[in-house]
C-alpha cells in the first residue's frame, strides 16, 4: 500500500511538472553517458546529457535491465539539470544489486503523457500495471534518448584526499586514547583543569541535604544513544554516589523509556558503591513522558511539589530548557545546567546558577569518574582541538593567498 | 458553515485548558494541575499508540510476519528474516523484571549504544569537524576585494568578519582546552573566546525569545478567535468560550480557596 502511495506522489509530482510548463517541439536530450562515480559505493552512477535545444518542463528517467527494457519510471529530475545521480536500484535491502543497468532520459514537455492517478487502495499489480502503461506513453512520444549502458563499481575504500585525512583524525584519536589510558593506568597522573561547575554541584548536593530536600536530576530529551545523554549518565552516576553519601534523596526525571532503565541501574550502582543500598529508592527514578513539553510539565510539577534544594539539567535538551530553568528559579533551587546543544545554552547561562557550556559537559563526567579512558579520550580530543587551530591558521593565511589545499583536505565531497 | 461535533468540543477544550494552564500565573492549583496531568496522560497514550503504527508493526511485526509467511511456504524470506533480531532483543529487555536475569537486559542496550556509536562516528566527525574547519578558512584578499574591510549592505562581510571568524573559533576552541591550567597567555585567549560565546548566545537568546513571543501572540488569536474565519467563529464562539472559561476558573479557584486550599508545594513546605 506504502509503495502504490509512493508511486502516486512520484505521478503527481510529474503531473504538475507537465501542467506548468510550455508547449515545445519534439526533441529528445542526446549524448547521455553514465560513469560509475569514484570511490562510490557501487549503488549510483552519475548520468550526464546534452539538453535539447528547446525549453523544456523537465525530464523523466527510465531504468531498464537490458537495451530493450523492461522500463520503469524512477524519478523526475529538474529541466535545468545536465546532470544526475541515479540509483541503480530502489531498494539495495530487497533489490539484487546488478552490474549492467540500462538507463534512458525522456525529455518532458507540456504535451507529454501524464501518468494516471492510482488510488491509495490500488493493488500492486494495478498500479504496476499503470506505471507500464504510462512509461509506455512515454516512449511512443520519440522524445526518448537512446539507453546508456551503466556498469556498476563499488570501491572498498574511498581514498579522497578528504576522507583520508577524516580517517587519519580518527585513527590519531583513537592512538592518543590507547596511549593516555595505558599511561593512565601505570599511575601516571593526567592534568584536567577543574570547571567551576564541579565544585557547584557538590554543593548543591549539600545544600539539599541541609535543607531536607531532595536534589533533581533531568538527564535531557536525547535518546540513549546521543552523546550528551552518555556523559549525563555518567554523571549520574558520580552524583547519585555523593547523594547516597550525604543520606540525600534524588528524583531522576526521565523523557525516554530506556533512559530511565539506564538512570535507574546508575542510580542503583551509585548507592551501592557509597556503601547504602537500602537508601536507594526506585520510585524516585520516574519515567514522565517521551513527550517534550508533556515530559516538561510533568517535571515542571515535580519542581513545584516536591521542591528540589538542587537541579541538576545535565545532556540533551530543546525547547523546554528555559520553561525547566524558570520554574526551577522560581523555586528557588540552586540550578547547575550542562548540554552541549548551542541553542539553549544562552537560556541554561540565564536561568542556571552555573552552566557545563558543550565540552564541558564531557569533561566533567571524565573529572569526576576519574575513569583511565574518559580522562584519555578528553586529553585526546585537547590535542585535536589544537590541531584544529593550527589547520585554521595555517589554512586561512594559504586560502588567503590563494591556495585552498587545507581547506580541500577538510572538505568532504558528497 | 456547519463543524462537527469534535471539531467544536475540541476547539472548546483547547481554549479551556490554555486558561487553566494560565492560570499558574495566580498559583499552582487544582485546575492547573488538571490540566496538566491530561497533557501527561494523553501524551503518554498518543505516544504508544505512534510507536506501534509508526514503528512496531511496519518496522518489526509486519517484516517478520512476511518472514514466517515465507518459510512455511518453504519461500526465501530475505531480509525480512534480520527483523527477528530486534524482536528477540526487545523481548530480552522483559528479562529486566526477572531480578536473576536481569543482566541479561543489558545486552539490548548495550548493542544500541555501540550500533550508534559506530554508525555516527564518520557522520558526526564529518558533520561537526571536517565541515566546520573547512568552512571556517575564509579567503581574506577575495574577501577585501569584494566587500573591504566592512560592507553594511553585505550584512558585514569583510576581513573584519573573516577575521573575527578565524580568531574567535580558535579562541572558543583553545577555552575548551583541558589539558592545561588558563594561566597567563591561555587566560586572555580564553576570555576572548568566552566573550566570542557570549555574542553568539545573546544573538541566539534574542532570536528564540522573538519565536516564543509569537507562540505566545497564537494562544491569544486562538482565544480572541483570530485564526479563525468569520464564518467558523460564527458556529464555534471562541470569545464566549475564553470569557465562560475565565469565570467557570474564577469560581472554581474562588470555592478552592474558601475551602483553604493551598498549592501542593506550600503543604509540602509546611509539614
Amino acid at each position: 500500500m506504502n509503495t502504490a502511495r509512493a508511486r502516486n506522489c512520484a505521478r503527481c509530482l510529474g503531473a504538475a511538472l507537465l501542467l506548468l510548463g510550455p508547449v515545445a517541439t519534439a526533441a529528445p536530450p542526446t549524448d547521455l553517458r553514465s560513469e560509475a562515480p569514484i570511490y562510490g559505493g557501487g549503488l549510483e552512477m552519475i548520468l550526464s546529457w546534452t539538453p535539447p535545444p528547446d525549453d523544456l518542463i523537465g525530464y523523466m528517467l527510465l531504468r531498464g535491465p537490458t537495451a530493450s527494457g523492461p522500463w520503469k519510471a524512477i524519478e523526475p529530475i529538474a529541466s535545468d539539470a545536465i546532470r544526475h545521480k541515479a540509483r541503480v536500484v530502489s531498494d539495495p535491502r530487497r533489490e539484487a544489486v546488478p552490474e549492467t543497468v540500462f538507463f534512458r532520459l525522456v525529455a518532458l514537455r507540456a504535451d507529454s503523457p501524464i501518468p494516471a492517478l492510482v488510488p491509495g487502495e490500488a493493488s500492486d499489480a494495478a498500479a504496476a500495471e499503470s506505471e507500464a502503461r504510462y512509461v509506455d506513453s512515454l516512449l511512443a512520444t520519440g522524445d526518448v534518448s537512446a539507453p546508456v549502458e551503466s556498469r556498476t563499481r563499488a570501491y572498498l575504500v574511498n581514498l579522497t584526499p578528504s576522507r583520508v585525512m577524516l580517517a587519519l583524525i580518527i585513527i590519531a584519536a583513537g592512538v592518543l586514547i590507547g596511549v593516555f589510558t595505558r599511561a593512565a593506568r601505570r599511575g601516571a597522573e593526567l592534568y584536567i583543569r577543574r570547571i567551576p561547575g564541579i565544585d557547584a554541584i557538590e554543593e548543591g548536593i549539600g545544600r539539599a541535604t541541609e535543607m531536607g530536600r531532595p536534589v533533581l536530576y533531568v538527564p535531557g530529551i536525547g535518546e540513549l544513544q546521543e552523546m550528551q545523554t552518555i556523559a549525563a549518565m555518567l554523571i549520574l552516576g558520580q552524583v547519585s554516589k555523593k547523594v547516597a553519601e550525604y543520606q540525600a534523596d534524588m528524583i531522576v526525571s526521565c523523557c525516554i523509556p530506556i533512559v530511565r532503565e539506564v538512570a535507574d541501574e546508575v542510580v542503583k550502582a551509585g548507592f551501592y558503591q557509597a556503601g547504602y543500598p537500602d537508601a536507594y529508592k526506585p520510585a524516585n527514578t520516574r519515567f514522565i513522558s517521551s513527550d517534550q513539553f508533556a515530559f516538561t510539565a510533568g517535571t515542571n510539577g515535580i519542581v513545584l511539589r516536591e521542591k528540589p534544594a538542587t537541579n541538576l539539567y545535565l545532556g540533551m535538551f530543546f525547547a523546554e530548557s528555559l520553561i525547566l530553568a524558570e520554574t526551577g528559579f522560581l523555586n528557588k533551587s540552586i540550578q547547575i545546567a550542562g548540554t552541549a546543544e548551542a541553542t539553549q545554552l544562552p537560556f541554561f547561562v540565564t536561568a542556571c546558577d552555573y552552566t557545563l557550556i558543550g565540552e564541558e559537559l564531557y569533561a566533567v563526567s571524565a573529572y569526576l569518574s576519574r575513569d583511565p579512558r574518559l580522562v584519555s579520550s578528553l586529553k585526546s580530543s585537547d590535542y585535536i582541538k589544537v590541531f584544529c587551530v593550527v589547520m585554521l591558521i595555517i589554512g586561512t593565511v594559504a586560502a588567503s593567498l590563494g591556495n585552498p589545499l587545507i581547506s580541500t583536505l577538510f572538505r568532504i565531497a558528497e | 458553515m456547519e463543524l462537527s461535533t469534535a471539531t467544536l468540543l475540541g476547539a472548546w477544550v483547547s481554549i479551556f485548558l490554555t486558561i487553566c494552564i494560565l492560570s499558574f500565573l495566580y498559583e499552582d492549583n487544582p485546575v492547573y494541575k488538571l490540566a496538566e496531568h491530561l497533557f501527561l496522560g494523553v501524551s503518554i497514550a498518543v505516544s504508544v499508540v505512534e510507536a506501534y503504527y509508526g514503528t512496531f508493526k511496519p518496522n518489526m511485526l509486519d517484516p517478520v510476519g512476511r518472514a514466517a509467511t515465507a518459510v512455511a511456504s518453504g519461500s526465501d524470506p530475505g531480509w525480512d528474516a534480520v527483523s527477528v533480531i530486534p524482536l528477540l532483543l526487545c523481548g530480552v529487555l522483559f528479562l529486566k523484571l526477572v531480578p536473576k536475569l536481569s543482566w541479561v537486559a543489558r545486552i539490548p542496550i548495550a548493542f544500541l549504544v555501540a550500533m550508534f556509536a559506530g554508525l555516527k562516528l564518520t557522520g558526526e566527525a564529518n558533520a561537526n569537524l571536517m565541515t566546520q574547519v573547512a568552512e571556517s578558512m575564509p579567503n581574506l584578499g577575495q574577501l577585501w576585494i569584494d566587500h573591504g574591510l566592512w560592507d553594511w549592505s553585505a550584512d558585514g562581510a569583510g576581513v573584519i568578519s573573516g577575521l573575527v571568524l578565524v580568531l574567535g573559533l580558535c579562541a572558543c576552541l583553545l577555552h575548551f582546552y583541558f589539558s592545561a591550567p588558563h594561566n597567563r597567555p591561555l587566560r586572555v585567549v580564553s576570555r576572548f573566546g568566552v566573550l566570542m560565546l557570549m555574542f553568539g548566545f545573546g544573538a541566539s537568546f534574542g532570536y528564540t525569545v522573538m519565536g516564543r513571543i509569537s507562540l505566545a501572540i497564537g494562544r491569544a488569536q486562538e482565544l480572541l478567535g483570530l485564526d479563525r474565519s468569520l464564518e467558523q467563529n460564527a458556529v464555534v464562539h471562541p470569545r464566549i468560550a475564553t470569557l465562560a472559561s475565565i469565570v467557570l476558573l474564577v469560581g472554581v479557584l474562588a470555592v478552592w480557596k474558601l475551602r483553604g486550599g493551598k498549592p501542593e508545594s506550600d503543604e509540602a513546605t509546611e509539614s
